[in-house]
């Protein structure tokens, strides 16, 4: 059973990063990386529930927890800034932030 | 060693003395920068060199009384005798290999050990180089001189260096602590002990003489003749220091030194000492190298060329550096080392014939300029030139006795020179001017007596000290290698009077002409510099009397029946480090010609001159050799074709490769990040999404590494 929640996960987490890579609005961009976030949290989990040796524990399930704390705080503080972004620059067009170049 | 020495005064009372004007130019240059009003910074430095004077003159007289190494002194040892005999007779010298002839006459004053000797056996001896003075009749003889006159030519300066209107010049605190230091350095050039502190005073005159040539620095040829002055002095230096190092290495290097422990290894009393117990070869090669310093220090052929253009600076210090004081350095030396040259007639004759090349060649030059205060520095050059020949022939007391009379009538021409220049607005080209004896009488007075002692007329003091000097020429042993020698300095005698009577009728004679700078009422100068002047000029009358004795009526030994040279001055320096080769008696006649040689030369100046022709008679009669002479032998051509032109290449050669290579090299270097820099900058695009997906890929490639490093190992 294993395999078919790996599967899952994975394509999620490919979906996310095809997303993340394409996409030009900055809000799309950043819900690619909550699908690739939950992608990872369901290898977690289901490396918990079918553990590759010995019985189950209850650690993957403990770390998905926290880890969708994080997601959400992480989520609240980045929609901030993309709100922000858009109050300054007046567009959300990833290819338009091109700061970091040097010219 | 004797304790020679003795002075009613404590010896460190004496040596404060070069300290004085030090104390006084510090404060001078404190005066600078409390920025207190101008008009009074001289004090310091006149007060400091007048306390000076008063030492010097005390010296003089004290080391004259002190009766130690005198000759005739009653119950002397006859070794000691035997000695003194010899000196003056100069038998034994010239053969006295391993002789030792040297008698110390002098005391060495230590005020404490300057720097030891850096090896360990050295140290060991205890040798040092210490900072001490020389006391010896010597000694006083040049302090006597060097404090008067510069105290009398700095009083003049605080006339000098204003305007009509008496304000100070701009750099007026600057002028007078620069003369200062220039006292104070020459002090210790003539008092110092030993030859490292001789070539510190010898240095420190070098660069005093630098900023004051450049003290007009703004001008452009004022600047280049301070450097041209400096860089001709560090070719002879080079040869100086040369020469101190080959002292040391003779006398006090090697397995067995000559040098005992306990003796400092260049103070004067050690190396005269053992001098003579070098090889020929050596004690010449140590003359030569000194002579070099000399050479360049006293403006000798072929290192003359910078004191024509040292005439930049100032008139007074064209009078005490560049004609009486500073210039004389190089006399001094040789006279201090007699003992050196004495053992070497090969150097002897040398300087002598040094001597009488720059006598003869700065004389023509000097009759063909126009310039009052270049006619001068010719004039020095050959009456340097004199003193020269005086050391060469063996007869070293003439040629200080000469220094001595030349300081006072030179000093006495320059500052006349100045006073007419002060009078004329600054112009100094005697085209431009002439008939001034009405003008400006009493510089009119004062300047022909200065220009009758120059020119050796009878009884005033540059006849008998010339005189002797030509006498020495002419009786010396010298003479039996160089008839020629005598004659030469006796027509150059008669070219000197000649070029100083044409400078004065050019000057002062004729109709009245003024430059335009002149303004519309030139006047005399202020008594603040014409006080100076009257004691120069008794000075130019009576100073050679010091060297003259009254002989009763002889009339075959006397000049006019009752005067026959070497007299008390030449008495005094016998308890000194000169070697004289002794007096030849008789030849009195040669005075008779001298004197009618230099009344020919002042007369011909009359008849061609006295009536200040605007156009030139010799340049007319001449032709091409007036022209030469006019032109200096194209000598500063000469050398700037052959050596400062090539030296300038080399240092443009050096620059483009520096500038080309070494630099080049650097900017390679710098090139290189800076170039793979700008390729890899394409890649930072500053797009978010490139970089994820160059993480992404960077990191499937790592899995794939991995993956393949593990099916490797498996």
């Amino acid at each position: 059973m294993l395999i078919a929640y790996l599967l899952i996960g994975a394509a999620l987490f490919v979906l996310g990063l095809i997303g993340f890579v394409t996409r030009r609005n900055l809000i799309i961009v950043f819900l690619c990386t909550e699908l690739m976030f939950q992608g990872i949290l369901i290898n977690a989990v289901a490396f918990t529930r079918y553990p590759l040796e010995g019985p189950p524990t209850l650690d993957g399930h403990a770390f998905a927890l926290f880890l969708l704390a994080v997601a959400a705080s992480e989520a609240a503080l980045g929609l901030a800034l993309v709100t922000l972004l858009y109050r300054y620059r007046g567009t959300l067009d990833a290819s338009a932030l091109t700061l970091l170049k040097e010219e | 060693m004797l304790a020679a020495v003795e002075t009613s005064l404590p010896l460190s009372l004496y040596a404060t003395l070069p300290f004085w004007p030090l104390i006084g130019a510090i404060l001078s240059g404190v005066w600078i920068a409390a920025r207190r009003t101008a008009h009074t910074a001289h004090w310091p430095v006149v007060l400091g060199v007048a306390i000076s004077a008063i030492l010097g003159v005390a010296l003089f007289s004290e080391l004259g009384r002190s009766t130690a190494g005198e000759p005739a002194r009653a119950g002397s040892s006859t070794e000691q005798g035997a000695e003194l005999t010899a000196m003056f007779t100069g038998g034994d010298l010239h053969a006295g290999a391993g002789g030792n002839t040297f008698v110390d006459h002098g005391t060495t004053f230590t005020l404490y050990n300057w720097m030891s000797f850096g090896d360990e056996p050295s140290r060991q001896r205890g040798q040092w180089i210490a900072f001490n003075f020389y006391f010896d009749r010597l000694t006083g003889v040049m302090m006597l001189y060097i404090t008067v006159v510069s105290l009398l030519i700095l009083i003049y300066s605080i006339g000098y260096m204003r305007d009509h209107h008496g304000r100070p010049e701009r750099g007026y605190e600057r002028f007078f602590a620069f003369l200062g230091l220039f006292v104070f350095s020459m002090c210790i050039l003539a008092m110092a002990g030993n030859f490292v502190l001789l070539y510190l005073g010898w240095e420190a005159v070098g660069l005093c003489s630098y900023l004051l040539i450049g003290f007009y620095y703004p001008r452009p040829s004022a600047a280049a003749a301070a450097k041209k002055a400096f860089i001709v002095n560090r070719v002879g230096d080079f040869g100086f220091a040369l020469g101190v190092f080959s002292i040391y290495w003779f006398l006090a290097a090697g397995p067995q030194p000559l040098v005992q422990p306990g003796e400092n290894p260049l103070d004067y009393a050690v190396v005269f000492k053992y001098v003579g117990q070098l090889e020929e070869w050596q004690i010449t090669l140590i003359a030569l190298l000194l002579l070099c310093g000399a050479v360049g220090k006293s403006a000798q052929f072929p290192l003359y060329v910078w004191l024509p253009d040292a005439m930049e600076g100032p008139t007074p210090v064209s009078a005490l550096i560049h004609a009486a004081t500073m210039v004389t350095a190089g006399v001094y030396m040789i006279a201090r080392c007699g003992p050196i040259y004495a053992a070497s007639t090969t150097a002897l004759g040398v300087v002598a014939v040094v001597g009488v090349i720059g006598a003869f060649l700065a004389a023509t030059m000097a009759m063909a300029q126009y310039d009052m205060k270049r006619i001068l520095a010719y004039s020095t050059i050959s009456q340097l030139a004199y003193m020269f020949v005086g050391l060469g022939c063996g007869a070293p007391d003439s040629a200080v006795f000469h220094v001595f009379t030349h300081a006072w009538f030179k000093a006495l021409l320059f500052l006349c020179a100045g006073s007419v220049m002060h009078a004329m607005g600054g112009v100094i080209d005697v085209r431009q001017f002439s008939g001034l004896r009405s003008v400006l009488p009493t510089t009119y007075r004062l300047m022909v007596v200065g220009c009758l002692a120059l020119a050796g007329f009878p009884l005033l003091s540059g006849f008998w000290s010339k005189d002797e000097i030509i006498h020495a020429a002419f009786f010396g042993e010298i003479a039996e290698g160089m008839p020629w020698l005598g004659g030469l300095l006796l027509l150059t005698a008669g070219i000197t009077a000649y070029y100083t009577f044409r400078m004065l009728f050019l000057c002062f004679h004729g109709p009245l002409r003024l430059p335009k700078e002149a303004g519309e009422h030139p006047h005399e100068s202020p008594p603040v510099m014409l006080r100076p002047l009257y004691v120069l000029a008794l000075g130019s009358i009576f100073a050679g009397y010091l060297g003259v004795s009254i002989s009763a009526f002889d009339a075959g030994a006397s000049f006019l029946g009752f005067l026959a040279p070497h007299g008390y001055f030449h008495e005094y320096l016998h308890a000194s480090t000169l070697v004289s080769s002794g007096h030849h008696p008789g030849g009195i006649w040669l005075m008779y010609v001298s004197a009618l040689v230099a009344l020919a030369g002042i007369g011909l100046a009359w008849m061609r001159y006295g009536a200040a022709p605007v156009e030139d008679p010799d340049a007319r009669t001449l032709g091409v050799l007036w022209r030469l002479w006019h032109a200096k032998y194209y000598v500063d051509e000469l050398y700037d074709r052959v050596i400062v032109q090539p030296l300038r290449r080399l240092g443009q050669l050096c620059f483009a490769t520096d500038n080309n290579g070494i630099d080049g090299l650097i900017w390679f270097a710098a090139a290189v990040p800076r170039g793979a820099g700008s390729t890899l900058r394409a890649l930072q695009r500053g797009a978010l999404q490139g970089y994820a997906l160059a993480m992404v890929l960077g990191l499937v490639a790592l899995l794939a590494f991995w993956q393949w490093l593990d099916a490797a190992a498996g």
